[in-house]
């Protein structure tokens, strides 16, 4: 398989998610700013443009990083949502309309990641024939793979076929984009069960999903 | 007495109107106070600023939402939209707490959690120059010497980044000023620890907290 590049496909947006990411994990959101949010979804449609390009890759291909450890086949992704949303993001917040905007980011997150959920399902079809068992996708920046390693995602994918690029501090640019990798094995790989913030390492991540025992508690 | 009562009594409106996120009711309440001739610092001293510091404690206690939170400086910054051209004329001006040069690392485009940090320093009497993002730190640097800051304030949410707030420290010692700011790094990635490490004086783990830091810092 070749690289392909994917576009115009519809995402589904998380909404529980989103009122994570505004800080909602317990408790439930307000009437106004489910209101707001239910409004800025609409417009969503508007702002988003899915689009990712991903490729299959033999293990020769891939460095000899760790996280690679036990792959037959690599598959590497870069998706995105495209630079309007958070332009008109970066113009709410200039006009005064913090609120506004502060909820439309947190929506552009969860489009990304929206965006990311589809190309992970379109390259779990393809590796199907090949009769082997996908790992959980993973990205750099997040736990022990250093946000470094972009360079190796973006020197085997053409990220300017969907207009994407790294800056020098290897940013994704725009910024709504998610470049991911997932090790292809022979065998199912344990850790799928687990919630990957597990094996992040940021102490304070505003991200960090649900609350979580040890990884030595775990069975 | 009746007129006490009157300006207590918009006072607490205004508090309210924060807690509740009514922009509208906000700026109808600051000119409602000028009206009928309320000095516009006591309004931002006994009505905005209270109102602020409510919702910021709510916000600590885990009553209120990064959405309350914002809302609440969105109406403070209308209301104050409508008063400080009032306190101008009269050749007042609301006391400053301490000069904030901030800013996003340079190579981070990361602005939102800057924006807000700088929202809420504003909304409790820091005056704020925002640089925002992608910041080269001899820019940073230069800005804080012109303007006399006492804070400077620089956010990473790269691990890459994090660098420059390190850099930034080593600059002002390099120009021999380190002595003269004070310097507070925030982001995703830093922790207390590397605060620690880069020998800044502080680290804001949240927007609440940076307030609350970087008050202690210049002494309010």
């Amino acid at each position: 398989m070749g690289i392909k590049i994917i576009k115009d496909f519809s995402i589904t947006v998380n909404e529980r998610e989103v009122l994570r990411l505004l800080g909602y994990r317990k408790k439930e959101a307000d009437r106004s700013t489910l209101q707001l949010l239910k409004e800025k979804e609409k417009g969503l449609p508007e702002l988003v443009s899915p689009q990712a390009v991903y490729a299959i890759f033999d293990k020769s291909k891939v460095d000899r990083h760790p996280v690679f450890k036990g792959a037959e086949k690599v598959a590497l992704c870069i998706c995105t949502i495209g630079p309007s949303l958070e332009k008109k993001v970066s113009a709410l917040m200039k006009e005064g309309s913090l609120l506004e905007g502060v909820i439309l980011d947190a929506l552009g997150s969860e489009a990304a990641e929206g965006v990311a959920n589809y190309a992970n399902i379109q390259i779990c079809r393809e590796i199907s024939p090949l009769h082997l068992f996908p790992s959980r996708r993973f990205s750099p920046g997040y736990g022990k793979w250093s946000i470094e390693e972009q360079r190796l995602i973006f020197s085997l994918l053409p990220g300017d076929s969907i207009g994407v690029h790294l800056n020098p501090s290897c940013m994704m640019v725009p910024r709504k984009s998610i470049s991911f990798a997932i090790n292809l094995l022979f065998h199912p790989d344990p850790r799928l069960k687990k919630n990957p913030c597990h094996f992040c390492q940021l102490p304070h991540c505003p991200y960090k999903k649900d609350e979580h025992p040890p990884l030595n508690k775990e069975k | 007495m009746k007129e006490m009562n009157r300006e207590e009594d918009i006072f607490e409106k205004m508090k309210e109107s924060l807690l509740k996120g009514d922009k509208d009711e906000a700026i109808r309440l600051a000119k409602l106070s000028l009206d009928i001739g309320i000095n516009p610092l006591d309004s931002i001293d006994h009505g905005l600023t209270p109102g602020i510091q409510q919702v910021g404690k709510l916000w600590e206690e885990g009553e209120y939402f990064l959405p309350q939170l914002v809302i609440a400086a969105e109406c403070m910054k209308a209301a104050l939209k409508v008063l400080e051209p009032a306190l101008s004329e009269k050749g007042e001006k609301r006391q400053e707490i301490g000069r904030v040069v901030i800013g996003t690392a340079e190579g981070d485009i990361h602005d939102i959690g800057k924006t807000l940090v700088a929202t809420m320093l504003s909304a409790n009497g820091f005056e704020i120059i925002d640089m925002g993002a992608d910041v080269p730190i001899i820019q940073m640097v230069n800005r804080a010497i012109e303007e006399k800051a006492d804070l400077i304030c620089i956010s990473a949410l790269l691990t890459t980044t994090m660098l420059g707030q390190k850099r930034l420290i080593e600059l002002l010692q390099e120009k021999g000023i380190r002595q003269k700011f004070k310097v507070m790094v925030g982001g995703a990635p830093v922790s207390l620890q590397w605060a620690k490490d880069i020998q800044a004086d502080s680290y804001g783990e949240n927007v609440i907290e940076a307030v609350s830091e970087a008050k202690r810092l210049v002494g309010a």
